[in-house]
């Protein structure tokens, strides 16, 4: 299907909104808590969770403490569940189908959907994820400034996306522009009376969105992005990772709210009869200081300098190799997240100048 | 036959063996496969015919390290629950003044009539087989435990931050809320209870293993806490830890 445009007027949103719940279990970005700060301004958080009630959506959120791949792949879930005294009656928990609507995806998680759909999709395949994954409808919303000045999603290019969407919104001062990517999109916006067919040009439109995203959005790493993984490699020995592990608390808040780490520890939890149990998987941090234990009590990377440069390596050498693209998609929510401000920025920027003080 | 079961108290408010007790429906449960045998705050029977203790609480007195010795000569596992018994706890506190004027504080003028020694863990007498963290114990945590040693299973001691389990649940750090929080360097395993809640934390289960208290300090600086804050930070559970080095 060629791509169609619309536009819908910001108070029918809501309408929107309620009349896709009639069909679909539906997730976006909700405010978790707003905080009064010593200087008297109001700093607002958010989440990405399920709506229930449409007038909960904040489109005009900056970003989410944890991103809306939790939606797919969530922090704690039940894989199977099994008799003690008859292990051959494994039941697996995959869960049924549920049509869902991602509502107001930015780009740079609408990249790490994509990058995590290749991780999980390969053999072999985690039904798990993909069962929640099929049969949703991604919505696209296109970021008209930066969230922050901690993101590298200008660096990265992904402040836009062209794919990994049904539907992408553009927002236009009272009123969204709604570019319909698939038939899915379609289906979505059908008979409704509130959208529109969009008038204008479409495409002097977007020239005047993308001339201010230039603006807007700056550059954070002073060299070119390409040599990032060479850069890396070569500095592999340097003493960025010593100087990271004196700072680093090794708390893993950077790879939680990350939105393409994917490692998980599975645990059992046994019931009160001690006769079933269920097979359970938690989301892992490779900055815990026990993720590379082995049975043997071996630790691989036993020191919190090794463990920051695996993270760094893993993203931007190791992801790259195997799946063609780096495992960082720049939404900058771990540099936000870490009190002991350690910054990828400083890290990339460390490792192309090969700026080792 | 069923294992018995034992809980004693040491130095403490009691209220991790009250965590036992507010099982309820699922103590129930639990007694089709164990006996309770000495339980002080919950039944009369006060057997000496037991396999694993459960102690709660510090030692900070001559006659407690007697007592917590006999029962580890009784008991084939011993189960330390709770900071005071697995850290020193607040009891601990104590430990940064002379014994003297702890006793004519709390007993004045009746002091010498009263013995008191620094609070040590129960860990720091005799050897314990796992540590049950949090102040108090989390009934989970308990329950957890017991179906692992009824099952034989080994036990594994979380070595993660507050943060992991906090982040998880999507809080609204503190820090960025211009308090300042423990989490980071604190073992987790309580689902990030207190913070989730928006209350620091305050490292009632302990540091993290080789936790990076020095970065810790340096940050807790630069959100404008004097020297002695921060160690009336790190020691409000963890008075016990050495922080030579860390300030």
């Amino acid at each position: 299907m060629s791509e169609s445009f619309y536009e819908i007027n910001k108070t029918n949103i809501k309408d929107w909104l309620e009349n896709l719940l009639k069909q679909y279990q539906l997730f976006g970005p909700k405010l978790k808590e707003s905080v009064l700060s010593t200087t008297s301004q109001i700093s607002e958080f958010f989440i990405f969770e399920e709506i229930y009630d449409p007038s909960d959506l904040r489109l005009d959120y900056p970003t989410s403490i944890l991103p809306p791949i939790k939606v797919f792949f969530p922090n704690d879930e039940t894989l199977l569940s099994y008799n003690i005294h008859d292990l051959h009656q494994i039941k697996s928990n995959i869960q049924p189908k549920k049509s869902k609507v991602m509502m107001g995806v930015h780009p740079c998680d609408i990249h790490s959907i994509q990058l995590m759909d290749k991780i999980f999709s390969k053999d072999p395949k985690d039904e798990y994820y993909l069962s929640r994954r099929e049969d949703t409808y991604i919505i696209g919303l296109n970021c008209f400034s930066p969230c922050s000045e901690r993101t590298l999603c200008y660096d990265k290019r992904t402040y836009r996306a062209d794919s990994g969407f049904d539907i992408l919104l553009w927002e236009d001062k009272s009123t969204y522009i709604i570019e319909v990517k698939s038939n899915k999109g379609k289906e979505l916006i059908e008979n409704q009376s509130y959208f529109n067919s969009y008038k204008n040009n479409f495409l002097t439109f977007q020239k005047d969105f993308y001339d201010h995203q230039s603006k807007s959005f700056t550059k954070h790493l002073v060299l070119d992005i390409n040599n990032l993984k060479e850069s890396l490699i070569d500095v592999y020995n340097s003493k960025i990772w010593q100087d990271l592990g004196e700072k680093c608390l090794s708390c893993g808040s950077c790879n939680i709210v990350c939105p393409t780490c994917y490692c998980f520890d599975t645990y059992d939890d046994i019931n009160l009869e001690l006769n079933e149990g269920v097979r359970c998987r938690k989301w892992d941090s490779c900055q815990n200081e026990v993720f590379a234990c082995v049975g043997s009590g071996e630790n691989f990377r036993e020191r919190s300098s090794q463990r920051n440069r695996h993270r760094i390596f893993k993203k931007e050498v190791y992801v790259l190799d195997n799946y063609g693209e780096s495992g960082c998609v720049g939404c900058g929510r771990c540099n936000t997240s870490c009190i002991a401000n350690i910054s990828l920025i400083d890290i990339y920027n460390r490792a192309l100048t090969k700026e080792i003080y | 036959m069923k294992p018995k079961i034992a809980v004693f108290s040491f130095t403490s408010c009691e209220g991790c063996q009250l965590q036992i007790l507010n099982l309820e429906e699922e103590l129930l449960q639990l007694l089709n496969h164990i006996d309770i045998v000495n339980f002080r705050e919950a039944i009369d029977e006060k057997s000496q015919d037991y396999d694993i203790a459960f102690l709660e609480g510090s030692i900070t007195t001559l006659s407690e390290i007697d007592e917590v010795k006999e029962i580890r000569e009784k008991a084939k596992l011993i189960i330390a629950i709770g900071s005071c018994a697995c850290l020193g706890g607040v009891n601990a506190l104590k430990n940064h003044f002379p014994m003297q004027h702890c006793k004519e504080y709390v007993y004045e003028e009746k002091a010498d009539l009263f013995e008191t020694i620094p609070a040590k863990r129960i860990g720091d007498i005799i050897p314990v087989d796992y540590e049950i963290h949090g102040c108090p114990i989390s009934k989970k945590e308990f329950v957890e435990v017991t179906k692992k040693l009824l099952l034989g299973i080994p036990l594994r001691q979380a070595n993660y931050s507050v943060c992991t389990e906090c982040k998880m649940s999507g809080t609204v750090c503190l820090f960025h809320k211009g308090d300042t929080c423990l989490g980071s360097v604190t073992r987790g395993g309580c689902e990030a209870i207190c913070t989730s809640f928006g209350e620091p934390c305050h490292g009632c289960r302990g540091f993290l293993d080789h936790a990076n208290l020095k970065s810790m300090a340096q940050i807790l600086k630069e959100h404008g806490l004097s020297q002695q804050d921060i160690i009336n930070q790190f020691s409000y559970f963890n008075a016990n830890t050495n922080l030579e080095g860390v300030l």
